[in-house]
């Protein structure tokens, strides 16, 4: 297994260095010049000149690539134009922030979905089943940004359950000491109960609202996965053998049902890679996503490429740990690769 | 037997051993509101020791039974009986009373074993759950268990097969597991639905060697499951005929083999190729299956039957004793 693994991370890397190239490209087509950007706007061709070459962007574009490969082999994400800063520090600092929201939702629509998905298939067209389906049209029918504003206008605006919806903590109250960058995991190590309270009030809309995409399609992939194994020789065999209704349901049905399921959630958490950058716009959520769309608009080439590295980083990742969990399930997979 | 299997021995039984241990009377079975019942006023008893052999074609209503008296049959069945009498204990409309036998007091073993058992577990791991939730065993005992088990169905190395996968055995091998997982609860009855349909003939007699040598040791009942009337006639005490869902004949196997009285069982026997000398002797049977989402006559073989009357298309006939020692259900019964 520990070699399976470790020759999953080698075949990634082609994909790493396909997708740095293409990263690179991209931000370069992009319209706009930074360098007159930057220079401002009471600039002379001269200071546009001088700005392109004190950004380093006066070289032909293959110069510019190879001395971006070189900073990334010495683990350097160039410097924000914007804030001046290395992006590694913007990344340090925001990419938890982001995690934190993006696990939460995909813990709770994991969760969600599967009860869900294995309600309505113990009673096809029972309450649990309609409800799955209401939740599952809402989140095909509604853009992302669209729920987020609903529910703030609901719970902030019209009941006021919510906190503003200003980032991951109002500024009344003093953020814990970073240990995991995760402040709620953070806010419970250093005892802070009250704290971690408010940031999961802080939390509850953003999760809900990213969560509420990954539930249906977790709900519908579970549903018809378990009327498959509930309906199948071994479930049958299992109930002959007069093992517990709930032995049955989980270790029978649900068992041979969850490969699917781990599929579709590894589809979500990529969904929700890309839905958190318009979720954290609403919410003023200081994650990597924001700061990615506004690297975008100011033709800041370092942080949009960065961002694409990590999140390709972060789905390899996480589709080897749901093919390392499939083998572990279904042990006829276990040596194809 | 063990001091731990004796702990678990069923009280004495509250009948003569004489009485039957499953005794079925008027079982009909409609499936999915329709008015003719797939299975229509089937009796049968089966005593202690013996067996008894379901036979019939595909879709004869076979399995149904077998799965009704498990109660595992499909929630869109309606089932009414008589009575479903298992060891005095009533079964029928009870389904608390099914499932506090399933497993336990009734084993059952299914065809394709390697379907029937779950593809993600150990089939180590599947018999200990059944020998687990039984017999209350846990860790070291449970392990000794389950490699007993595995020993008893004449599996070689079972510590080893314990920890193997359904996909990594032999489709015998996966139905001695299965018939490991049946015995395991130490069943009264053995409901064995087809357990070696898809299996090669040496398989096939292996497995039912073994299925009736254990039958016979601990004087376990068998309703065996069945489309082949060689092995009916080869492994079963009695023999019961099932048509389109209607019991036409049962009695001893010898006799209703070598002298059938239902012009169905006749037929059935005829096209067996063992008992015909000549490809030329080989009958089939004339006509199809009665569709039973329609009108059918009274005798359902009516249709395919030469010996057929018109009191046959407006009056079941009921099972009546025919000499020698049978049953048969016609009205112009053979001999």
């Amino acid at each position: 297994m520990t070699r399976v693994i470790g020759f999953r991370l080698l075949a990634a890397i082609p994909n790493l260095v396909g997708i740095i190239v293409i990263a690179f490209i991209v931000t370069r087509i992009l319209p706009g010049d930074a360098a007159a950007y930057y220079a401002g706007p009471t600039a002379t061709a001269a200071t546009i000149e001088e700005t392109r070459q004190r950004l380093g962007l006066d070289g032909t574009v293959v110069e510019q690539f190879l001395a971006y490969v070189g900073q990334l082999v010495r683990g350097d994400l160039g410097d924000s134009l914007s804030s001046g800063q290395p992006v590694i520090e913007d990344f340090a600092r925001r990419l938890p922030a982001s995690l934190e929201l993006t696990l939460y939702a995909l813990i709770i629509a994991i969760a969600g979905g599967i009860l869900l998905g294995v309600g309505a298939a113990l009673r096809p067209r029972g309450v649990v089943d309609r409800i799955a389906s209401v939740v599952s049209a809402v989140g095909q029918a509604v853009p992302t940004f669209f729920l987020g504003l609903i529910l703030i206008f609901v719970f902030y605006y019209i009941l006021n359950w919510a906190p503003e919806p200003l980032g991951r903590l109002s500024f009344m109250y003093r953020p814990p000491q970073p240990i995991s960058g995760f402040w709620t995991i953070d806010a419970l190590l250093q005892g802070r109960f009250d704290l971690f309270g408010e940031l999961v009030r802080q939390l509850a809309l953003p999760v809900i609202t990213l969560a509420w995409f990954g539930i249906g399609p977790i709900a519908r992939v579970t549903r018809s996965a378990m009327l498959d194994a509930l309906s199948s020789d071994f479930v049958r065999t299992a109930r002959a053998a007069g093992l517990r209704r709930r032995t049955i349901l989980w270790r029978y049905g649900f068992r041979n049902a969850v490969i699917p399921v781990l599929h579709t959630t590894g589809m979500v958490f990529s969904f929700m890679l890309g839905a958190n950058v318009l979720v954290e716009d609403v919410f003023g959520w200081p994650g990597i996503g924001a700061y990615t769309v506004d690297a975008v608009l100011v033709a800041d080439y370092a942080p949009v490429q960065a961002y694409i590295l990590v999140m390709a980083a972060l789905y390899i990742v996480v589709n080897l740990a749901i093919d390392v969990v499939t083998a572990l399930v279904d042990p006829r997979v276990r040596y194809d690769s | 037997m063990n001091a731990l299997t004796a702990i678990i021995e069923p009280p004495p039984s509250p009948l003569p051993d004489s009485a039957p241990l499953l005794a079925v009377r008027g079982l009909s079975i409609f499936f999915g509101g329709r008015i003719v019942p797939t299975v229509q006023d089937v009796s049968f008893d089966i005593a202690r020791g013996e067996t008894l052999a379901l036979v019939g074609e595909s879709g004869s209503g076979k399995s149904i039974i077998a799965h009704t008296i498990a109660g595992i049959l499909a929630s869109a069945a309606t089932v009414s009986a008589t009575t479903i009498s298992f060891n005095g204990i009533e079964l029928a409309g009870k389904p608390a009373a099914v499932e506090a036998l399933r497993g336990r007091r009734i084993g059952m073993v299914f065809q394709n074993a390697r379907a029937a058992l779950s593809p993600t577990l150990s089939v180590g791991a599947q018999i200990g759950d059944v020998i687990a939730r039984h017999r209350r065993l846990r860790r070291t005992a449970l392990r000794a268990a389950i490699v007993q088990a595995l020993a008893s169905v004449k599996i070689p190395d079972p510590e080893r097969r314990a920890k193997a996968y359904p996909h990594e055995l032999s489709g015998g091998m996966c139905q001695r597991v299965m018939l490991a997982l049946a015995m395991a609860g130490e069943p009264d009855l053995l409901i064995a639905d087809e357990p070696t349909t898809g299996l090669d003939n040496t398989t096939q007699a292996a497995i039912l060697d073994l299925l009736a040598a254990e039958a016979g040791r601990r004087r376990m009942a068998t309703l065996f499951i069945t489309h082949d009337l060689g092995l009916a006639r080869d492994y079963a005490d009695r023999v019961a005929v099932l048509h389109a869902g209607q019991l036409v004949e049962e009695g001893r196997a010898a006799t209703v083999f070598d002298a059938p009285r239902h012009p169905y069982s006749a037929k059935l026997v005829r096209a067996v190729p063992a008992k015909a000398a000549t490809v030329a002797d080989l009958g089939g049977i004339p006509g199809k299956f009665p569709d039973l989402s329609g009108p059918v006559p009274a005798c359902r073989f009516a249709d395919r039957c030469d010996r057929a009357v018109d009191r046959c298309r407006v009056e079941v006939p009921r099972l009546e004793p025919v000499p020698p020692d049978g049953m048969a259900a016609c009205w112009r019964p053979l001999g």
